[in-house]
């Protein structure tokens, strides 16, 4: 279970930095093309709909790594019992939150479906096929969070250390040895 | 429900899920969602939906993620040290000598990695045992490098302007040509006050030790070729009106991975390191504007921003003092809130009423971008402050001290700028006459 739910949240990190590539090469093509008389149809479009691809499957895969920015300013003052409680709560909101945002992008998905709306450009695309994984990043996201809230209050599993959390925290260089031990806590 | 008690809710609302760690993005959501649901509103599900995906599937925004890779491409380069052994033979003259390093370095790479954290940490990692071994004092070898490791927010191609411009619906080309001048007057600002002390205090800068001869400075000059040609090519075909800034930044990956290749740091893994690393960062950046421009529609129906407005043209407040009263609000938020989640929260609340005062919205980006900048330093709370902390081993009270003339250096520039707002846009009502 635990390595197929990795497996999910990689696998959709994956896909959306493969979606940051594609807007490099339709963006390419697209200037190359104007340099030698081509049009690139609807190539705005499509870097729009890759951007929303790439920035919504990516959201599990942040998650797990603590790439998404919270105050922790406060919180990091608290003991370690009521930072865990803190966390719980903070995890079980955000798991109702997103399992509805999750929902309502589901519902959308099924609307442009449904009504066989197309996009406005010069290609028209149905719109569910272009919406289709901003629902799917977002359902995937909503299992994340669900997953870490329930590890959280069952075996006490904190939430990741964001990179500048941990840029702040980790002592990777030291000019003043002896100058460490009085520095921790003091004056923040 | 009167507009002004919904407001104070919200506000309530937003910092207390803010001080108990729910994600930026999501108290966004949630405020918005309470703000829905006191107003009566109950359709606020597809009004979620169709904003957000308005929001995420605008072309204008794909030059946020090809940035942020070409950032992370060129931060996995030699590109730091290069930058401090071709920058050091060129000092050696001005007063301050390598502590300028530490100023400029900062500023190339910045102009290219756009996070002041990461800039401060990896251009300190570097330059701070050098400094103390030549025997710099120790304070102002930490203070310039806090003051200039907030140059990144401000350079283009700068990551906050283009959030900036997307929010407020102003020209990204534009905002990059406009923070040109400002962030030059600042290193020149830095720069100024850096040989200012060094002439002061003779006793904490060691002496001359070593000359370089002309043919050790044209080496080291050629070092830093590559990354200026990449960084002159990627702005000048913006500030030339060749390229849009995503094509730009298009053409700024492929730069970034020539001069990788051709520095032989392109690896398997460094690719594959950066594009996950872009991937992260776009990922939380846009997760953040999403949840703001459902925010903002919120707060349209509300009619907060509109009320505020309105009753800043009623009581006939000077723009000065309006901005005197920002300035303060943007401080104690950017002790607690990154810089980019500051610019969201405003261009949902604050622009309406800026643009009633009158003030131009190209201005008032580069502006909050400096306030930003400030806050970053703020003692003893400012985001820069704590990495140079745990870079450093000193305490928060000595690195406070050292960065507050940065501080001061920064405020300066806010005043400059708001006293002589032709600094800011001068140069793009220039170039698009033309």
């Amino acid at each position: 279970m635990r390595f197929f739910l990795n497996k999910l949240y990689h696998g959709a990190g994956v896909l959306s930095a493969v979606c940051i590539v594609a807007i490099c090469v339709v963006i390419l093509a697209r200037v190359v093309g104007r340099w030698m008389g081509i049009v690139v149809p609807s190539s705005d479009d499509f870097a729009g709909f890759l951007l929303a691809a790439s920035s919504f499957l990516a959201l599990a895969y942040t998650f797990q790594h603590g790439g998404h920015i919270r105050v922790s300013l406060f919180t990091s003052r608290l003991s370690e019992k009521s930072a865990l409680f803190c966390e719980r709560f903070v995890l079980v909101t955000a798991s109702v939150l997103v399992a509805y945002l999750a929902y309502e992008l589901c519902y959308m998905v099924w609307e442009s479906w449904s009504y066989e709306e197309l996009s406005s450009g010069f290609v028209a695309i149905p719109m569910w096929i272009v919406q289709l994984p901003v629902a799917l990043g977002m359902v995937i996201f909503a299992i994340s969070v669900i997953d870490l809230a329930a590890c959280s209050l069952l075996f006490g599993k904190r939430i990741p250390l964001s990179e500048e959390e941990s840029l702040a925290e980790k002592d990777f260089i030291k000019i003043d040895g002896n100058d460490r031990q009085d520095s921790k806590g003091e004056g923040q | 429900m009167n507009e002004l008690i919904i407001g104070g809710i919200l506000l309530v609302v937003l910092f207390g899920f803010l001080a108990s760690g729910l994600w930026v993005a999501l108290s966004l959501l949630m405020v918005a969602i309470s703000g829905m649901i006191l107003l009566g509103n109950d359709a606020f599900g597809l009004i979620y939906a169709t904003s957000t995906w308005g929001a995420v599937s605008d072309w204008s925004l794909a030059a946020l993620p090809l940035f942020i890779w070409m950032g992370e491409i060129l931060f996995r380069t030699r590109l730091s040290s290069d930058l401090f052994e071709g920058l050091t033979p060129w000092l050696g003259r001005v007063p301050g000598r390598l502590l300028h390093v530490n100023i400029l370095s900062c500023g190339l790479f910045a102009a290219v990695s756009g996070s002041s954290a990461a800039t401060a940490a990896t251009i300190g990692k570097m330059t701070l045992p050098e400094l103390k071994k030549q025997g710099y004092d120790d304070k102002m070898a930490i203070a310039t490098l806090a003051g200039s490791g907030t140059l990144g927010l401000l350079i283009p191609p700068s990551i906050i302007l283009i959030v900036y411009g997307v929010a407020a619906e102003v020209s990204i080309g534009r905002l990059f040509i406009a923070g040109a001048v400002p962030g030059i007057m600042l290193v020149m600002l830095f720069m100024g006050y850096t040989m200012y002390w060094a002439l002061r205090n003779p006793s904490k800068v060691p002496s001359d030790t070593v000359s370089y001869s002309w043919s050790v400075k044209l080496k080291a000059l050629l070092k830093l070729i590559p990354v200026a040609l990449l960084v002159l090519f990627v702005l000048g075909s913006i500030y030339g009106g060749l390229t849009t800034p995503t094509e730009a930044a298009a053409f700024g990956v492929v730069g970034a991975l020539l001069l990788a290749y051709t520095g032989s740091s392109l690896t398997r893994e460094s690719l594959v390191g950066s594009l996950m690393g872009a991937t992260k960062t776009s990922c939380m950046i846009l997760l953040i504007l999403a949840g703001a421009a459902f925010l903002t529609v919120a707060m349209g129906f509300i009619g907060l921003p509109r009320m505020l407005a309105e009753s800043i043209a009623a009581m006939q407040l000077s723009p000065y003092l309006l901005l005197f009263i920002l300035t303060l609000l943007f401080v104690v938020l950017g002790c607690f809130l990154d810089g980019i989640s500051v610019v969201v929260l405003t261009t949902s609340v604050v622009l309406p009423m800026v643009l009633q005062a009158g003030i131009d919205p190209l201005w008032f980006g580069i502006y909050i971008v400096l306030v930003v900048e400030m806050s970053q330093i703020t003692p003893p709370v400012g985001f820069n402050l704590f990495v140079l902390q745990s870079l450093t081993g000193r305490d928060m009270i000595f690195i406070s001290k050292a960065a507050l003339p940065f501080f001061f250096l920064l405020l300066f520039a806010v005043v400059i700028v708001t006293v002589f707002p032709g600094i800011v846009t001068w140069l793009p009502s220039e170039m698009t006459a033309n």
